[in-house]
């Protein structure tokens, strides 16, 4: 019987059926993702003491978390991340969504445009990309010397070390992160609906506002999440852009962790900072169902 | 089952020894790793690194640039276990480490240099170390923006400089040493540093993350002047930018010994010694001390190069009034300071 067990699960693993092909992705999971959450979250309801680098005594405590709810400054800093991430994902929704509508209706070359555009970002490191912003927005930059030069302002703008700064240099990392969702829903869409409406006497405008866009809700929901969950917790453009006193959630966290070295702090800190983005990501995940559900009524 | 000739066993002796060379002398090859500033202000390490392994055949230095406070969160994450051999540090970072256990003090009398030390240098090391060099802190400012710079830390709060002005954040120890300065310049001790952080609200100043940051800001022209480490500002000004440095009193001038420190569990514990005291030798020290760095000397007898006296004490009276903060007081706060700083300046 175990002999026969044993077979049938070689003969699974070799034939690569049931779970068995996702176990490594499972294991690596578990070891870089799941162990150390949970580590975070024993640090997050524990006092902790340390003596030449180790934890010598862990207590259970509910006194980082209550203080950090009552905290003025974890509101701030929240409220200002949330602020952060929801502007950058409408900013995305907003320009990524014309990209990918061109993607539909353009001719093949476009489409190849638009595709190596998109992706060429990507494959340049995103700390390169923001100090470009740097270069751009700085008080000597393009953008201020090209606004002196045309005599609109006497003096450089102050843009960089901003939240504007960091709104701009967040929209250009995340912007392909939003297209590439909408490109993948957009591919899908059945062109035929775009004539009938035609025929029916829709305007093209009238055809993308009661066609395409319900169509492409999916697509809009998917990169919105994306693109709200990477804005919420970035840490290196408000690092770089946003100058010293520009505090979001996750420089917060750096800091607790890095230079107070109090890590119960930085695990709470962290832990809400997971949980509102999760709550978040629901609200997403509902919006989306909501907009997509009577196409879903349609299909069938 | 076929036995195995001697070719073959000839083969897999061979193969097993090509596998396991590089293991091998990696084994007996030793690299120093050591937390410096990740700038040109590492050459002195790096030299002082060659002269090592010119002693001692296989060992090489490997110098990582970062702020020591991520070092020392690096290795409490470690538990204890450092990634590093040591660092050099400024007092702070070195009484911040101490409390987080994580050095081990340094063995002076296999120092021999440290007997030439100028004895005002060596209790900024708190027993934990030698020093090897000071920085200076002063104002750095943009020549063009600022005609007339400040020769007081209270005179940065002159109207002229409004909406000029820039700060580091209190994790550097730059940042740090503003706060407390800002109590001192009005009368109150360094460890009101809650009165510092007040002032420096009152000048609404752009604040930099890093002194690096800050002194590309100064670079970029959106500060026109700033506290800031003297050596940053020689190198500023070795690249052709039109910045100065004002060497302020009241307190001061101030400045920062430097120590070299050893980490915990260190398997190189002679090897460091023995770098700290080539950092020590007058060669080292004149090295160090050359254009673009700057870097003050703390051995005694030491004639510093003339463009140095643009950023460290060098007249009696400025030697004489030569001062630091009052550390002990300060350092293990850093935390609350930064929290604090963050609660008035965040935005």
């Amino acid at each position: 019987m175990s002999k026969s067990l044993h077979r049938r699960l070689l003969d699974e693993i070799l034939s690569g059926s049931g779970i068995w092909p996702a176990v490594p992705a499972i294991v690596v999971l578990i070891v870089v993702a799941v162990i150390p959450f949970c580590i975070l979250l024993s640090l997050g309801f524990s006092e902790i003491t340390v003596a030449r680098g180790v934890i010598v005594s862990q207590e259970f405590s509910l006194r980082y978390l209550l203080t950090a709810l009552a905290d003025p400054l974890y509101h701030t800093t929240f409220q200002r991340s949330i602020t952060l991430a929801l502007l950058t994902t409408f900013v995305c929704v907003l320009l990524g969504f014309p990209v990918a509508y061109l993607f539909l209706i353009g001719k093949p070359w476009v489409r190849r445009l638009i595709l190596v555009l998109t992706i060429a970002p990507i494959l340049t490191s995103g700390i390169v990309r923001t100090y470009a912003w740097i270069v751009i927005l700085g008080g000597r930059g393009v953008v201020n010397s090209v606004l002196i030069d045309l005599g609109l302002i006497s003096a450089p703008l102050r843009i960089i070390n901003t939240q504007w700064a960091v709104v701009i240099g967040m929209v250009q990392v995340h912007l392909p992160i939003m297209i590439l969702p909408l490109i993948a829903v957009m591919s899908r869409h059945d062109r035929r609906l775009d004539e009938a409406s035609a025929n029916l006497g829709a305007s093209r405008l009238g055809t993308l506002w009661n066609v395409v866009l319900p169509l492409s809700i999916g697509g809009v929901g998917t990169g919105a999440a994306l693109v709200f969950t990477l804005s919420y917790t970035t840490f290196v453009v408000p690092q770089l852009l946003g100058g010293g006193n520009y505090l979001n959630a996750a420089t917060m966290i750096y800091e607790q962790v890095v230079y107070s070295l109090e890590w119960s702090k930085g695990a709470v800190t962290a832990l809400i900072l997971m949980s509102t983005c999760l709550f978040f990501l629901l609200v997403f995940a509902w919006l989306t169902n909501l907009g997509t559900r009577w196409t879903r009524v349609a299909q069938r | 089952m076929k036995p195995l000739s001697r070719r073959t066993f000839l083969g897999a002796a061979a193969g097993s020894v090509a596998l396991a060379a590089p293991n091998v002398l990696r084994a007996q090859a030793r690299e120093l790793v050591m937390i410096g500033y990740g700038s040109a202000q590492d050459d002195p390490l790096k030299r002082a690194g060659e002269i090592l392994g010119k002693r001692h055949a296989g060992v090489s230095l490997r110098v990582i640039g970062g702020l020591s406070a991520e070092a020392i969160a690096q290795i409490k994450a470690s538990r204890g276990a450092s990634p590093y051999d040591f660092a050099v540090m400024g007092s702070p970072a070195i009484i911040n480490a101490t409390d987080e256990g994580v050095l081990e003090p340094l063995d002076l009398s296999k120092v021999p240099n440290v007997a030439n030390l100028d004895p005002k240098f060596p209790p900024y090391a708190y027993g934990m170390g030698a020093p090897i060099s000071y920085a200076g802190i002063g104002i750095a400012y943009n020549k063009q923006m600022v005609p007339n710079p400040p020769k007081t830390w209270a005179d940065l709060w002159k109207p002229e400089y409004a909406g000029k002005i820039g700060l580091s954040r209190p994790q550097s120890n730059l940042g740090l040493a503003c706060i407390s300065i800002a109590a001192t310049a009005f009368g109150k001790t360094d460890a009101d540093t809650d009165f510092g952080l007040a002032k420096w609200k009152e000048l609404k100043p752009l604040v930099g993350r890093s002194p690096g940051l800050l002194q590309q800001m100064l670079e970029r022209g959106e500060i026109g002047l700033c506290p800031l480490w003297h050596d940053n500002t020689g190198l500023a000004v070795a690249s052709g930018l039109p910045l100065g440095y004002a060497k302020v009193t009241g307190p001061g001038p101030l400045i920062l010994p430097t120590c070299i420190v050893k980490f915990t569990r260190t398997a190189h514990s002679d090897l460091i010694h023995e770098f700290t005291n080539i950092l020590l030798e007058t060669e080292s020290q004149n090295f160090a001390a050359q254009p673009p760095y700057y870097f003050g000397t703390v051995v005694k007898g030491i004639v510093p190069p003339a463009g140095a006296a643009a950023y460290l004490p060098s007249t009696p009276e400025e030697i004489a009034s030569m001062t630091s903060v009052d550390w002990p007081k300060v350092a293990p706060n850093r935390g609350k300071i930064v929290e604090a700083f963050d609660r008035m300046f965040a935005g």
